[in-house]
């Protein structure tokens, strides 16, 4: 009478579930889609050059690209091994304990959400000259960025793959559009000849590289989220790396030749203050000066739609930090519950959409330049949380494997972690002595020292956290770490049962 | 008779009088697909050890459904692990629950005209049986009663599918404790199956899964 194979004739239960596994191609859309392109050139390369006033941004684009690839090989080998792969805290619980685990879990959501606030300023930019030009109204930044915020929070309880296919094509012709203004950009160079002089690496070796540093590692956040499709993956150990290193070469290739074409285009000497000038307008103006109008609305649109792709990307992301701090308890259980209709984390995306109303209408009173004061800084303070946290993870891979006997090879378990934790550190502690310079304020200003004590007092406290759990909670400090996989709701576990010491014979099982 | 682990948590996860859902389909689906293999244990024909299914040599379970999806696992004897099953399970469990329902006449399907097309949904055809489910374990749970091993594994597929509320409704908070305690005191194998449907539906909204 119960044909279970009703649906799909004699299907395999291997086969129906490699139908649902994902391949190379979605996971690579997905982690692009992540790093939101246009955004990154529109946005932060743009207010980068004209803040930081260093010239040397493309070649800090390639130097952190290739930082991030080593860094990468571990982080892809260690991802089967990671209870709660694509989030960094699990990663850093594993390597470095459980106490630390927990400061990372803070870190992370102060990271992500702070980078969230920074976005919503960008919004406000660039849908205002959009708006001028479509309907010749002028609207306060903040306003729109209030639209977004609602956009953003009704889309975050719904579920992203509602969204998904939207977002690959956005995300394609941003990239195609990226390559259009770079070829345009090359052929119009300042004084007619293509200068190579931003892509110096002497500018690797100048004060004020940390800035750089910080600015690429704001445009490359979204390359660490393809190992959460690790155990779905269709050919494990291989799909994710391959499409985490495209995903990574592709976005370094966009930004290195993007900004460099800009600098080309207006000269090298001359991008700073062009930048200064004009903002993120910039690249408008030399592809109106050079393609047209119609090439120039096609970019101001696709800036505002990479925007928003861009707030819902880390709206998600900061709600599923939110999430499994939920399921493991670290924050209250609210935080691990799921929308009733559909699974997307609730409660994370109630408190990001609560923090990001709050700033916005603080901002907006304030009357802060929305690029300048509210992307910038914000964004630049959550690249830096975003770093600091891969700094951790890298040196969590290099102590996993030398405690862990696994089959990978020596340059996977311990040359590139290694070269990658030094690295990332180096690019850290650069980042933090040139941060004035990323932001540009003065060096005794007190955002210089404010925003990195800020995270440094964060990860005490979190420290401290953990040990107090370890003493006072052992079951909420066993499941650091293990993200949806703490089985908290029943209060089970996902340990063998032997683990389980509470255990009460009961009467047998009552068959049926 | 009370009906089957399976046929409850359905009746459960929906409405008794409308019959819609209570949740989203992923996570009616997965907690369907654990009460099936929940089925399966209490049967006495599955076993879980280590995240993974073995089957027991034991007599044939007393239901088609059951039977048949015995044999699908021992078809499919390659993949054991119980993530797996879920995953694969709660994409088909929905329409086997409906039909074992629909054949034991506690549904009946009924046509409803949406924007543009009609859908069929199932509505209990006696409300009484379908709110009965929940106002026992409510009932129970509220006087400290100890359910019977079945109740105990639906109740804690209500908690792993984060239906609670819809449930127990203004006794969910204190029925939590002794709920809990019912559940750490169940069999192995029982614990292991409740553990991985409510990973699994936490899993899915870490991976982005519907």
């Amino acid at each position: 009478m119960f044909n279970t194979n009703a649906a799909g004739g004699d299907t395999k239960v291997t086969s129906a579930l490699a139908a649902n596994r994902l391949g190379v191609p979605a996971v690579t859309y997905f982690a692009i889609s992540m790093c939101t392109p246009f955004t990154v050139l529109a946005g932060v390369t743009t207010t980068g050059y004209a803040v930081t006033g260093q010239i040397g941004i493309p070649i800090g684009f390639l130097a952190m690209g290739v930082v991030l690839a080593v860094f990468c090989v571990g982080y892809v080998t260690m991802a089967p091994y990671v209870p709660n792969a694509g989030a960094f805290n699990a990663y850093i619980a594993k390597g470095l304990g459980r106490p630390a685990g927990v400061a990372a879990s803070w870190l992370a959501l102060a990271s992500y959400n702070a980078m969230q606030i920074g976005v919503y300023g960008a919004l406000g930019d660039a849908a205002q000259p959009l708006l001028r030009a479509w309907f010749g109204i002028d609207v306060a930044w903040w306003v729109i960025s209030l639209v977004g915020w609602a956009i953003v929070a009704v889309l975050g309880t719904q579920h992203i793959d509602l969204n998904g296919k939207i977002l690959a094509v956005l995300m394609i012709a941003e990239c195609l559009v990226i390559l259009v203004y770079a070829v345009s950009f090359l052929l119009h160079p300042a004084g007619g000849t293509v200068s190579l002089e931003t892509l110096a690496p002497q500018h690797l070796f100048e004060p004020g590289v940390g800035a750089l540093f910080c600015l690429a590692v704001l445009g490359f956040v979204g390359f660490e989220t393809a190992v959460v499709f690790s155990e779905e993956a269709k050919v494990p150990g291989r799909t994710v790396p391959v499409a985490t290193y495209l995903s990574l070469g592709v976005t370094t290739l966009l930004y290195v030749l993007g900004s460099w074409a800009m600098s080309v285009s207006t000269g090298p000497g001359r991008i700073t203050e062009q930048a200064g000038t004009h903002g993120s307008e910039l690249v408008f103006r030399l592809a109106g000066d050079q393609l047209g109008v119609m090439m120039v609305g096609i970019g101001r649109f696709l800036y505002v739609t990479s925007v928003l792709a861009c707030l819902i990307a880390f709206h998600n992301a900061a709600a599923r930090y939110a999430f499994a701090m939920g399921r493991e308890r670290l924050l209250p259980s609210f935080f691990g519950q799921t929308s009733s209709r559909n699974s997307s984390p609730r409660g994370g995306s109630i408190l990001q959409s609560v923090l990001g109303f709050v700033a916005i209408i603080c901002f907006g009173v304030a009357g802060l330049h929305p690029l300048r004061d509210v992307f910038f800084i914000w964004t630049s303070a959550g690249a830096m949380g975003i770093l600091l946290l891969i700094v951790l993870t890298s040196f969590a891979i290099v102590l996993f494997f030398a405690r862990t006997l696994t089959p990978e090879s020596a340059w996977k378990r311990t040359i590139a972690p290694v070269l990658a934790a030094a690295s990332t550190l180096v690019a850290f502690v650069l980042v933090l002595a040139n941060f004035d310079v990323t932001l540009g304020v003065p060096p005794n200003s007190t955002l210089h020292w404010a925003i990195p004590g800020g995270y440094l007092v964060l990860l005490l406290v979190g420290l401290l956290w953990g040990f107090r759990l370890r003493g006072r909670k052992p079951r909420v400090y066993a499941n650091i770490g293990l993200g949806a996989k703490s089985v908290t709701r029943t209060g089970l576990g996902l340990g063998r049962p032997e683990d389980q010491d509470d255990t009460t014979e009961f009467a047998p099982i009552s068959r049926y | 008779m009370p009906l089957l682990l399976a046929d409850d948590y359905y009746l459960i996860a929906h409405d008794d009088v409308s019959g819609t859902a209570r949740c989203g389909e992923g996570r009616a689906g997965l907690g369907l697909a654990g009460a099936l293999l929940g089925e399966l244990v209490l049967f006495g024909s599955i076993d879980i050890e280590r995240r993974n299914i073995v089957i027991l040599d034991a007599p044939s379970p007393g239901d088609a459904l059951a039977r048949a999806l015995l044999e699908e696992l021992l078809r499919n004897s390659d993949v054991t692990s119980v993530p797996d099953w879920l995953q694969y399970l709660s994409q088909k469990a929905q329409s086997q629950v409906v039909q074992r329902l629909l054949h034991a006449g506690h549904l009946r399907p009924t046509e409803v005209r949406r924007l543009l097309q009609t859908r069929t949904i199932y509505v209990p055809t006696d409300m009484n049986v379908a709110a009965w489910v929940a106002a026992r374990l409510a009932n129970a749970l509220s006087k400290n009663e100890q359910l019977p091993v079945p109740d105990v594994v639906l109740s804690g597929l209500v908690v792993a599918t984060e239906l609670e509320l819809e449930v127990f409704q203004h006794v969910a908070s204190e029925v939590a404790r002794p709920l809990r305690r019912q559940l750490t005191g169940l069999p192995p194998a029982l614990r292991a199956l409740l553990s991985e449907t409510e990973a699994a539906v936490g899993d899915a909204v870490l991976r982005h899964r519907r």
